[in-house]
């Protein structure tokens, strides 16, 4: 009697034990992949090609380029270029300044530190040979981790905005010198060990002989050169425009349609497979997938979740408590960025996708990357500029194509616009002439020449696009006047069908 | 009562084509009385900054104002003729108005040599008082851009031989 009591106890025992393990197997599933509990065998046979697996070294200087290279005369108002992405000498150029001059930079003190003078750093720019063009001010200690480099912040910039390069600079003794924009100072860097480069005296004399010869490359100015003092103040003195040679020229407008990744007006079961395939690869068995509002897919699992809408918008949010670990170094937090870009780069083909700002709140870093399209080079790389881009029920409105909120762990959040981009064969002729181009745009915006503190930092060219509703669209060049905190979109005259 | 409405579209015609023309694409003798140097105290002419030297045939004359209604016009100085004669911008323009920006910047071609360049500014609203100033802009020989880089070439490699 008393051996049944204990057979019946163990039996219970047992029991309780086996519906825990999978009550305890059922909140570990929910974490890992869906299927036979027997993936960790999967390690044992695995192939060496990882699809998935990613060198982070490899691809994180893919995302590090200069928005714009300008290769000038070196004589202040003389002709100056740009040199677009794909353009062979544009990685020769940009490899030597990564090797040769940005990391002596970040390993070596300063010869001097100045105050950044806008009037000086205009007149720098117009007679620099090479100038280096960030769209953000890059920390320094991002800038080491994209370069594996050792960096002394002992006087040095805390980041690269611009750099502008000269040789026998009469300043120096007539020494090559490399001069850093942080956005605050100007650091004077003495740079020794640059022979046999295209950026010294020799290699840039030859390369200004080939662009010189080129007559399909535009001929640019910096404002400086035309308007050597403080006024008008509206006018940062550093600015690269189109002044000389014709008014208009041919650029050729892109189509942006939605992604081939299996987007759709109605889903059933069956067609989330696709769209799953598509965005989370060999991850789509963790995921359940459903239809959301908006017209949106959701896929879902307990840590995070991804919601895919009808445009193209692709928004991630890490779902799990955060643990209050802070938001650890800004080079962790940008890797783990640009792995999360990186394992889903397949989804938008046919553009040039750049780190374009940084910036930082109290838990996580916010990385902005942008697209760009490069084209011949008469016309050279154009950027894609998104414009309070929200379509309804996004989490928020978005100005570039990825947003990335991410801390040395993790992505937090994401919001990625995912489009298919093609040039279209028709190619209209535009007014880029500078003058036009700041008339068009105070007739645009009254009330900016009243303001006091209004300042064009920048005018280029980009395609714009403003709105979410439309499926395909056709996208004429625009003006994209850059101003303080804020970029105005601005039409260009255009002489269609000449 | 056809004729009269004639006169008067006539008249007003007139009236409108001679104040158009009063100023814009007539010559000037270097005496003429109406084209004495003023200060810049309408359009404050940035390029060129006085009597400039440059190397390139292509040159762009920029100015600034913070008034609106104003008419730029341009004259370069013509030796068969000893007056100053309108001289139009590679858009073809010899005149024209300042945008709603208050900048312009007009390319031209020079001459080799000198290039004596008369600027008239003057408000829509008040032709009579005009801005008028004169600049000579050289075009210098390449060949004296070469000797000049040559030159601070040697002395920096002098220089770095030194400090080496």
């Amino acid at each position: 009697m008393k051996r049944s009591v204990w057979e019946r106890f163990k039996f219970s025992l047992l029991i309780i034990l086996i519906m825990t393990s999978l009550i305890q197997v059922g909140i570990l599933w929910s974490y890992q992949n869906h299927g036979l509990p027997t993936y960790f065998l999967s390690a044992f046979f695995q192939s060496t090609n990882k699809s998935d697996y990613r060198d982070i070294d490899k691809i994180k200087l893919n995302y590090f380029k200069p928005y714009r290279i300008i290769v000038s005369a070196g004589w202040y108002d003389d002709s100056h270029w740009l040199i677009s992405m794909n353009n062979g000498i544009y990685n020769q150029v940009w490899d030597e300044a990564k090797e040769f001059y940005i990391k002596h930079i970040l390993s070596s003190k300063p010869t001097k530190v100045m105050e950044y003078d806008e009037i000086k750093w205009g007149g720098l720019v117009a007679r620099s040979p090479f100038v280096f063009e960030f769209k953000t001010n890059i920390k320094s200690e991002a800038i080491k981790w994209f370069l594996n480099s050792q960096y002394s912040s002992d006087g040095g910039p805390i980041g690269i905005h611009k750099i502008a390069v000269t040789f026998s600079d009469q300043d120096y003794n007539y020494s090559d010198t490399a001069y850093v924009y942080d956005g605050n100072k100007v650091y004077a860097y003495i740079i020794s060990n640059n022979s046999g480069l295209i950026l010294n005296s020799a290699g840039h004399e030859k390369l200004v002989a080939d662009l010189s010869q080129d007559a399909g490359l535009t001929n640019y100015s910096i404002t400086k050169e035309f308007f050597p003092g403080k006024e008008p103040a509206y006018l940062a003195k550093d600015m690269l425009v189109v002044l000389k040679g014709p008014k208009y020229r041919e650029i050729p407008s892109i189509s942006s349609s939605i992604p081939d990744i299996g987007i759709k007006e109605s889903y059933n079961f069956s067609d989330f497979e696709e769209i799953a395939q598509n965005v989370l690869g060999n991850q789509k068995d963790s995921y359940d997938p459903d239809e959301g509002k908006y017209n949106t897919v959701i896929f879902k699992k307990m840590s995070s979740l991804y919601r895919i809408f009808s445009d193209g918008l692709m928004e991630y949010k890490h779902q799990g408590v955060l643990q209050d670990v802070g938001k650890g170094s800004v080079n962790e937090a940008l890797g783990k960025a640009i792995e999360f870009i990186d394992e889903k780069r397949e989804l938008v083909s046919g553009v040039n996708i750049s780190l374009s700002g940084i910036s930082e709140s109290t838990n996580t870093f916010t990385f902005t990357f942008d697209y760009s399209m490069s084209f011949d080079k008469s016309i050279g790389d154009i950027p894609i500029a998104f414009y309070n881009y929200g379509p309804d029920g996004a989490e928020k409105v978005l100005n570039n194509a990825i947003t990335i909120e991410a801390n040395s762990k993790k992505v937090v959040k994401c919001g990625w616009i995912i489009k298919k981009f093609e040039r279209n064969k028709e190619a209209y002729s535009y007014n880029v002439n500078f003058e036009d181009a700041v008339d068009n745009t105070f007739k645009s915006y009254t009330d900016i020449k009243n303001s006091n503190d209004f300042l064009i930092s920048d005018i280029g060219i980009s395609y714009v696009i403003k709105s979410s509703n439309v499926k395909k669209q056709v996208l004429e060049p625009e003006l994209i006047v850059s101003a303080k905190d804020k970029n105005y979109p601005v039409k260009m005259n255009s002489k269609k069908g000449e | 009562m056809f004729k009269k409405l004639f006169t008067i579209f006539m008249l007003i015609l007139a009236i409108v084509v001679s104040g158009v023309s009063a100023f814009a694409g007539q010559s000037y003798k270097k005496d003429d009385s109406r084209i004495r140097e003023t200060s810049q105290f309408l359009v404050n002419i940035t390029r060129p900054e006085g009597n400039e030297s440059t190397f390139k045939k292509s040159y762009v004359i920029c100015g600034n104002t913070s008034e609106q209604g104003v008419v730029v016009e341009l004259y370069r100085f013509d030796e068969s003729s000893k007056s100053y004669e309108p001289y139009e911008n590679t858009d073809g323009e010899s005149n024209w108005k300042i945008g709603i920006s208050g900048i312009f910047m007009k390319e031209v071609q020079l001459d080799k040599g000198a290039n004596d360049i008369m600027i008239i500014a003057y408000k829509e609203s008040n032709a009579d008082k005009k801005q008028v100033n004169r600049f000579t802009i050289t075009v210098l020989d390449e060949g004296i851009k070469e000797k000049i880089k040559n030159g601070i070439d040697n002395i920096g490699n002098i220089l770095k031989s030194i400090f080496k």
